[in-house]
């Protein structure tokens, strides 16, 4: 064989998917041929280094608040014992709660970037706002939602009595972990406080939070 | 850390009977093999996060139809290649060679050092787009030529050439 015929089957050499035949006559050529046996420890040394590249590579930051977010907002998924079960529940009250206008504005955050100001609609790109506008309407949006929260969270506080014990420990560590997204965004949000998906993220996190606390005080009582 | 996570594990039960907590610990046990996996393949570290959290919002949507057949970051792993591939499609013609995709373009980007000192993560990075595909996924992830053509919508041929191209290009960058 000729010295580029030779090469034009390296790959599939090393690959080890010639014929036997063909390799054999690969593996007669190489035997008197320094420049093509180079070219063969280059292919070979090379296929080393690769194999030997680390196969996890971490990422710079915590995605899993992203990826949180994105389920939470796209199917309404609540973690831990609720389940698939209360998912479609939770969505209708979470839309119910957007029709009422409760947490409207707080799809909306300010936040502060150089000498501009930028608010995130719930599903649109930011938006540059006049300085000012923005802070008022951010803290005028965790104004409400708190508000909401709270008068749900005494409404809940009065009905404990009413609640089995099975469903007051479900619905304790539902807003448990959503506190904890929340605190984890937020978080995210002070690293990254341009990334409008972490706002459209906290802005769900606080409509299942809302959703919840409105399910769960509008449970019969059980006892 | 990346952990090998069997196929019917007590977390991949739970994740199929939608507890996001479970799914949790399995993104916490296999996310860097997938987030390599990305960065290298499309060498853009943002766009790499994104693919990695798009792999795993379609892994959510598809824990149904996981059947254990494979180990769950084997199944895991092939969405995510198709996550990366599927970007691609759209923007980049699958993996035939583009006007300019060539030896000068990687020169180019190749880093300035030679020798032993280049830096063989950087130099996969400077390949273009096909040959850098290609070589990812057949010498690095170890995915068969036949499986290559398969997610790109390629021939075999194809996959073949670029990885061809990629090593060569590659042993030149290495070469001192």
């Amino acid at each position: 064989m000729r010295c580029d015929e030779v090469l034009a089957l390296l790959d599939d050499h090393v690959d080890g998917t010639l014929a036997a035949d063909v390799a054999a006559r690969v593996d007669h050529h190489l035997a008197g041929c320094p420049g093509c046996a180079r070219e063969l420890a280059a292919l070979r040394r090379l296929l080393g280094l690769a194999a030997g590249l680390p196969r996890a590579i971490e990422p710079s930051r915590d995605l899993w608040p992203g990826i949180e977010g994105s389920l939470a907002a796209r199917q309404g998924v609540v973690r831990g014992r609720f389940g698939r079960r209360w998912q479609r529940p939770l969505a209708a009250a979470a839309a119910a709660v957007v029709a009422a206008g409760v947490l409207l504005v707080a799809y909306s955050l300010g936040r502060q970037h150089g000498s501009a100001r930028v608010v995130l609609a719930p599903s649109a790109s930011p938006l540059a706002v006049p300085a000012g506008l923005a802070d008022t309407t951010f803290a005028a949006a965790e104004a409400e939602f708190s508000q909401a929260r709270d008068a749900l969270l005494a409404a809940l506080e009065a009905r404990r009595g009413t609640m089995s014990q099975d469903t007051l420990r479900v619905v304790d560590d539902n807003l448990r972990l959503i506190d904890q997204a929340i605190e984890r965004i937020s978080l995210a949000l002070v690293e990254d406080p341009l990334n409008p998906r972490l706002a459209n993220q906290l802005a769900a996190a606080y409509r299942r939070q809302i959703a919840l606390l409105q399910r769960a005080t509008g449970l019969p009582a059980e006892a | 850390m990346t952990a090998v996570v069997p196929a019917r594990s007590d977390a991949v039960r739970r994740a199929q009977a939608g507890d996001l907590e479970a799914f949790e610990e399995l993104y916490r046990g296999t996310v860097g093999r997938v987030h390599g996996l990305c960065l290298r393949m499309c060498r853009d570290p943002q766009l790499a996060e994104e693919l990695t959290q798009e792999s795993y919002i379609r892994a959510w949507q598809k824990l149904a139809s996981f059947r254990g057949d494979s180990l769950f970051s084997t199944w895991l792993h092939r969405i995510a290649v198709n996550v990366v591939l599927g970007h691609f499609r759209g923007s980049l013609r699958r993996l035939e060679p583009a006007a300019g995709d060539d030896a000068e373009a990687f020169e180019a980007a190749a880093p300035a050092t030679s020798g032993l000192a280049l830096d063989l993560e950087r130099a996969i990075a400077g390949l273009p787009t096909g040959a850098r595909v290609a070589f990812v996924l057949h010498d690095v992830e170890g995915f068969t030529h036949d499986e290559i053509a398969q997610r790109a919508g390629v021939a075999v041929g194809t996959s073949k050439a670029q990885l061809s191209r990629a090593r060569r290009l590659l042993r030149k960058a290495l070469s001192p």
